[in-house]
């Protein structure tokens, strides 16, 4: 019987051991071997996986306790000047545990859906970047570092890249895959800045050590801020803490595609292969949380990054669900409802305590699960990646959905009901008490002069910012909430995407089951819907005085705006022959408004003219804002502007490069002119 | 046996330096004219070569620095006489009228752990030169392959001279031999471009040689303990004062000179300024800095495929390789410029070399500034004085000499076969040609900085270096983000250079002579595409040291960290240690009448 630390070994060398296999071994028609190979690694490194996490959940075992971490190799170890030491080492706990289990299983599924798919026609060289992938992944969560946790990192971002041209050209885009990798890439950067201050602060990569110097973290919010000052002088250390929490958030939005980063998906998930929108889900996003989760502890005690973090993500929940709203393609509809589910998880970070980070990731099993059977239901995706595997598609070979989307609609279900709805309801709970701890703070002061005086210290600083800031946490919430409906208006429009004989947006498939599984995903919705209103006008109830002051009737507006797409929602329901006539796309993506309302207010209305009305137009805005920070961000500065510069920099110095006189004469000139400075400076 | 092992351990590093002369005699002076035979002589010369080098790395003793690290410890040096067999007796030393007239200057190799690492490179990386396929025109030529054989027999001296006219000697013979190389066997527009190599790297190597024999005459001036004492022109005895071999003077080191009396402290401040001057500009030159580059990218783009694997592999380093053998231990605090400003023009070099690169529609000029953008990120790292920064340089050199040779290998095989180079003329070749395809995508990933290959360890530690600085120095941000932004630049040309010519469908160019006009063979314009052949195992064969070379500093960096380190360490040292004392005199020699520095009380040399 193998022991706890061996066993933990496994988890991250089964994939590699099938990535050098596959390798190795995988001869020439080695798409069925190297599918096999992978199977087995990931198949492994999930039963592992699961057994610790069942270990770690039902059984309290003592073994466990002891070598949850532990480093077996110095990687680089330099003595000279500030000694550097960086190493190797395995991390299991609880939740390196569930991430492991999520990113194996996750890969798992992948692996063998690609594989009764391709009937292994190609050289099978996916496979192994999948196994790569999944070593990169399993290195990330179980790493004891923050080097390693960086290694892990990039080696899912160059396996994501490598797999995608490992498929087939009608299924992947090299541009669109080469944008992916480059954001990456420019995430990395970010990273390195975690990496230098983090050493800077701390002198220490370890993640125990780093922990260490601060002190165990706690449950509520202010104790951690008293607790550091002790120790760690957060008032002179702030900025820098600052910089790390910034950097880590930017690093996990670009890879989560949050908002404003979240253009580049557009082009990954349309030009890019749908497995790879799988893997995303699986795997990718999950290390983006896992990244904020774990170094959570470097940031909690202050405000500002933690705002930014809950802005992004309330923002996010709701653009990318608007967007999900106006698609047609099923993944990018899936794609942009992951993002939303992503944002949602972030919400639930923002909220800085252990309820939320808790919920938080409950909310993402189901969501990563739910999205990750959605992309696995999608017939079109599967029969286009059997349509490249084999020149002729057939029918015949079409996959059975019919239980798929019986699963989905069960997910649909869980999500709604144990994730969303929980997770709001922590984070109002968290912030109402901690508004109240900061009412009672300030209570205890007699005077304002009182007040003043401990103006100075880090407590009083935060309650103060609880204070002023509490409510826009709220708003931001509230934006969460919003989202969750349309979450479930565009699962509605997924499923009106579906006529009654089981065809996605006017192709005929063979299936007929599809009518029931989009029902089932209707009534998820619904209650979704249902469970949702309740709780976000507990929230309206709950809000502070100066939310409430606003006015009896902006409060009802809130009202009838949450509850109009339930109550749309309702009448589509009984409308639902007629909404089937869908509009084409020429229609769909007119922005005339007066057509438009002509429609609406005649008897043939559309869904669709209620979502341009309702959903559109704000969209428009924000995809427009966000395609500007695309442009600018990736396209505009990484891609066209350095591109542009360069071209005009070369077309000047390619004379002068090739040995014209005028280089000479230019170059004596700044030469003599820099000496002429330099010397000047020296001497004087 | 064991004597004649030890011998053979012993002067190991001569043989390695005596066999591609003797090779390159045997090929030129031979009467078999056969293609085969001339080439086999050549291959079979430079893999005795790369034989001896396994020998030297493993009869090097790696423990043997002491704790201290007091001194550099160079090991199996061997010393040859050149100008003055003479032995000078303690007599003659004191009767100066005895002295012989002729400098004692040595044929004088050994080597530290960093020259180590860079002989090894050469041992290793003119298999591929000499393997490489060479267009038929050069291939019946047996200068050409005389003049590699010479190449390499230059460049193990150069790393392993310890007689600063030697290693001046060696570093003009190969500036010459490349000169004759391109110019003979070159591109079409070679003898414009040889031209600017010539001006260019002639300046350079004047310079270094004036600053090193400056240095000589300045160690004589301030000997003032033994007067009329010969001049060594031994790197360890200008650097610290050693005595390793049978006839080296009792001097010490030009630092301690400088602070053993007034005098010498003036001198040295004045003249050592501008020595220092002159060798700053003259490795500038031979990195290259920008804006001393532009010899570089046209040189390597006319350059025959084997002489662009050397320019771009070991040329390169020998301007980093003689920052590090004279220039950081030799003058702690004589800078001519601050040292922040050298970071600051290696850092905008970086930056504005991954523009260039992306500006480059031509394969070997894409490589070509990639090269240039790695190595001045390399020069970055150095000249941040962070011994961890100098430790990932040196990963990221070596890194960059096997990435490069395997690269450089790779399109010397389009450039011959298509005669062209031009990115858009090529596509979909990762379906053609599996093997091409996937050693160019490991050299690509690699160089932008994959994770467990040689490039990123290298680059994360050099950043660290920049970020970090000195003890004296602030964080420098800014200049790790230009550096950083450099190679993201460099990553981007290479994806894009990928996607383009390697995936998507197939395409290749139509053969055509106008890019090899003056050297091609009319037989070589038929239209014969078959020719193009994936990269056989024999060439994988050839490149897979290389490729495990990567993969070691990826995996086990500290492997190689842990030898370098006490180089490192040891230049470092001191600088941190004269650096302070010479803050002390400065501060005080802002008054009027100059203190003398204390007089540094070490054990003599020679003890």
């Amino acid at each position: 019987m193998l022991d706890a630390a061996r066993m933990q070994w496994l988890i991250p060398c089964a994939p590699l051991l099938a990535c050098l296999c596959g390798l190795l071994f995988g001869g020439r028609a080695g798409g069925q071997r190297r599918s096999v190979i992978s199977i087995l690694g990931s198949l492994c490194s999930t039963i592992i996986a699961a057994i610790f996490l069942v270990r770690l959940t039902l059984i309290d075992d003592p073994q466990l306790a002891n070598v949850t971490a532990f480093q077996f190799s110095d990687w680089i170890s330099i003595s000279a000047g500030v000694p550097l030491s960086l190493g190797w080492g395995l991390r299991i706990d609880l939740l390196s545990a569930m991430f492991v289990t999520l990113a194996s299983l996750g890969t798992l599924l992948v692996t063998v859906e690609l594989s009764q798919s391709s009937k292994h026609s190609s050289s099978g060289w996916g496979y192994v970047v999948l196994s790569l992938m999944l070593f990169g992944a399993t290195c990330f969560f179980m790493s004891t570092s923050f080097i390693q946790m960086l290694i892990g990192w990039q080696i899912v971002a160059v396996a994501s890249y490598l797999f995608c041209m490992t498929q087939p050209e009608s299924l992947s885009d090299p541009a669109s895959t080469r944008k992916v990798f480059f954001v990456s890439r420019i995430g990395d950067l970010f990273w390195l800045i975690v990496l230098f201050v983090v050493f800077d602060l701390f002198q220490s990569l370890n993640l125990d050590a780093v922990v260490g110097t601060l002190t165990r973290p706690a449950d509520r919010l202010l104790d951690l801020v008293d607790s550091r000052l002790g120790q760690l002088q957060l008032t002179s250390n702030v900025r820098d803490l600052a910089i790390i929490a910034y950097s880590l958030i930017f690093v996990a939005a670009i890879r989560c595609a949050q908002f404003p980063f979240f253009h580049w998906l557009n082009d990954g998930t349309r030009l890019g292969p749908a497995t790879l929108s799988l893997q995303q889900a699986f795997v990718a996003m999950p290390m983006g949380i896992y990244l904020l989760v774990r170094c959570h502890f470097l940031f909690l005690g202050i405000i500002g990054p933690t705002k930014v973090l809950a802005t992004m993500a309330g923002v996010t929940a709701l653009a990318t669900a608007l967007i999900a709203l106006t698609r047609r393609e099923w993944q990018q509809i899936f794609a942009y409802l992951g993002v939303s589910f992503i944002g949602m998880v972030f919400l639930g970070l923002s909220a800085a305590n252990s309820s939320g980070i808790v919920h938080a990731l409950s909310l993402l099993i189901v969501g990563g699960t739910l999205l990750g059977g959605l992309i696995l239901a999608n017939p079109r995706l599967l029969t286009s990646i059997e349509t490249t595997s084999n020149d002729e598609p057939s029918a015949d070979d079409s996959p059975a959905i019919d239980r798929r989307w019986i699963l989905v609609g069960i997910l649909v279900l869980g999500s709604g009901l144990a994730g969303q709805s929980r997770l709001l309801e922590v984070v109002d709970y968290h912030l109402t008490s901690l508004q109240t701890e900061a009412a009672e703070y300030f209570s205890t002061f007699e005077t304002q002069t009182d007040i003043a005086v401990d103006e100075d210290s880090a407590k009083a600083a935060t309650y103060r910012s609880i204070q002023e800031h509490g409510n826009t946490y709220r708003v931001i919430h509230i934006l969460g909430v919003i989202s969750t409906f349309l979450f479930a208006l565009a699962l509605l429009r997924a499923y009106f995407l579906i006529d009654d004989d089981g065809a996605i947006d006017g192709d005929k498939a063979e299936n007929k089951n599809m009518s029931m599984a989009g029902l089932l995903i209707m009534v998820g919705c619904l209650l979704c819907v249902a469970l949702s209103v309740p709780i976000a006008q507990n929230f309206l109830w709950k809000m502070t005085p100066r939310i409430a002051s606003t006015g009896f009737i902006k409060t009802h507006i809130v009202n009838i705006f949450l509850i109009a797409p339930a109550l749309g929602f309702v009448t589509a329901l009984a409308m639902r022959e007629k909404l089937q006539q869908q509009p084409t796309p020429q229609e769909l993506n007119s922005t005339a408004f007066w057509p438009s309302m002509k429609r609406v207010c005649s008897n043939g209305f559309y869904l669709n003219d209620i979502w341009f009305f309702v959903c559109s137009l704000p969209i428009r805005g924000l995809s427009q804002f966000s395609r500007f920070l695309n442009w600018f961000a990736i396209d505009g500065l990484l891609i066209g502007l350095p591109n542009r510069v360069s071209r005009r920099v070369w077309v000047w110095a390619q004379p002068m490069h090739n040995g014209q006189l005028s280089y000479y004469v230019l170059a004596i000139i700044v030469a003599a002119s820099t000496l002429f400075v330099l010397l000047t400076q020296f001497k004087g | 046996m064991g004597a004649l092992w030890q011998s053979l351990a012993q002067h190991v590093l001569m043989l390695m330096f005596i066999m591609p002369l003797v090779g390159a005699c045997i090929v030129l002076f031979s009467r078999n004219r056969d293609t085969n035979a001339i080439r086999q002589v050549a291959t079979t010369n430079i893999l005795m070569t790369f034989l001896l080098s396994i020998v030297m790395l493993g009869n090097f003793n790696y423990e043997k620095r002491d704790t201290q690290n007091t001194a550099t410890t160079y090991q199996m040096v061997s010393a040859v006489a050149w100008t003055n067999p003479n032995v000078i007796t303690q007599a003659d030393a004191e009767n100066s009228s005895n002295l012989p007239w002729l400098p004692d200057i040595r044929i004088s190799l050994g080597v530290d752990e960093i020259s180590l690492i860079f002989v090894g490179l050469t041992a290793l990386l003119f298999i591929p030169v000499v393997m490489i396929a060479a267009p038929k025109s050069i291939q019946k030529r047996p200068p050409y392959y005389a003049i590699i054989l010479m190449l390499e027999a230059a460049l193990i001296g150069l790393f392993s001279a310890l007689d600063v006219v030697f290693f001046s000697i060696c570093l003009g013979l190969t500036t010459f031999l490349l000169y004759v190389l391109i110019g003979t066997w070159g591109g079409y527009d070679r003898r414009r471009v040889i031209n600017k190599f010539f001006v260019f790297n002639w300046l350079g190597d004047g310079l270094i040689l004036l600053g090193l024999l400056s240095l000589v005459h300045a160690q004589t001036t301030m000997n003032q303990e033994s007067p009329g004492e010969p001049a060594s022109f031994a790197v360890y005895q200008l650097v610290d004062g050693q005595a390793l071999v049978a006839g080296d003077s009792n001097v010490h080191g030009l630092q301690k000179l400088s602070r053993t009396g007034q005098e010498a402290w003036e001198y040295w401040n004045e003249f050592g300024w501008w020595i220092s001057l002159c060798l700053l500009i003259g490795f500038a030159i031979k990195i290259p800095l920008v804006p001393f580059h532009t010899w570089f990218s046209p040189a390597l783009a006319e350059a025959p495929s084997a002489a662009g694997l050397v320019m771009s592999t070991l040329y390169l380093k020998i301007g980093l390789y003689g920052t590090l053998r004279f220039l950081l231990p030799l003058f702690p605090d004589e800078w001519p410029i601050s040292q922040t400003t050298v970071l600051m023009v290696a850092s905008f070099g970086c930056l504005f070399t991954g523009l260039l690169t992306l500006a480059q529609d031509d394969i070997k000029k894409l490589a070509t500034y990639a090269a240039l953008n790695q190595t001045i990120f390399a020069a970055a790292g150095i000249f941040s004085l962070n011994p961890i920064g100098i430790s990932g340089s040196l990963l990221l050199l070596i890194n960059h000499a096997a990435a490069f040779g395997i690269l450089f290998y790779l399109i010397s095989a389009i450039e011959i076969h298509y005669k062209t180079r031009d990115i858009e003329a090529f596509s979909g070749w990762f379906k053609r040609y599996p093997r091409y395809s996937g050693l160019a995508l490991f050299c690509m990933l690699t160089i932008v900085g994959c994770p467990l290959l040689g490039g990123f360890t290298g680059q994360v530690l050099t950043l660290w270096g920049i970020y970090f600085g000195n003890a004296e120095t602030a964080h420098n941000l800014f200049y790790a983000a230009c550096n950083a932004m450099g190679s993201i630049f460099v990553l981007w040309s290479f994806v894009w250079y990928f996607q383009r010519v390697f995936q998507s469908s197939f395409r290749e160019p139509t053969l055509n002579t106008s890019f090899f006009q003056g050297t091609t063979p009319a037989s070589s314009t038929t239209n014969d595409q078959s020719a193009m052949r994936d990269c056989s195992w024999k060439e994988i064969g050839i490149l897979s040291p290389l490729v495990l070379v990567i993969v070691a500093i990826g995996l086990m960096p500290q492997c190689f960290i842990g030898h370098l380190t006490p180089a490192v360490e040891h230049a470092i040292t001191v600088t941190d240690k004269e650096t302070r004392h010479f803050e002390t005199i400065v501060s005080e020699s802002v008054t009027p009448k100059t203190p003398i520095p204390e007089p540094i009380h070490d054990a003599s040399p020679a003890d």
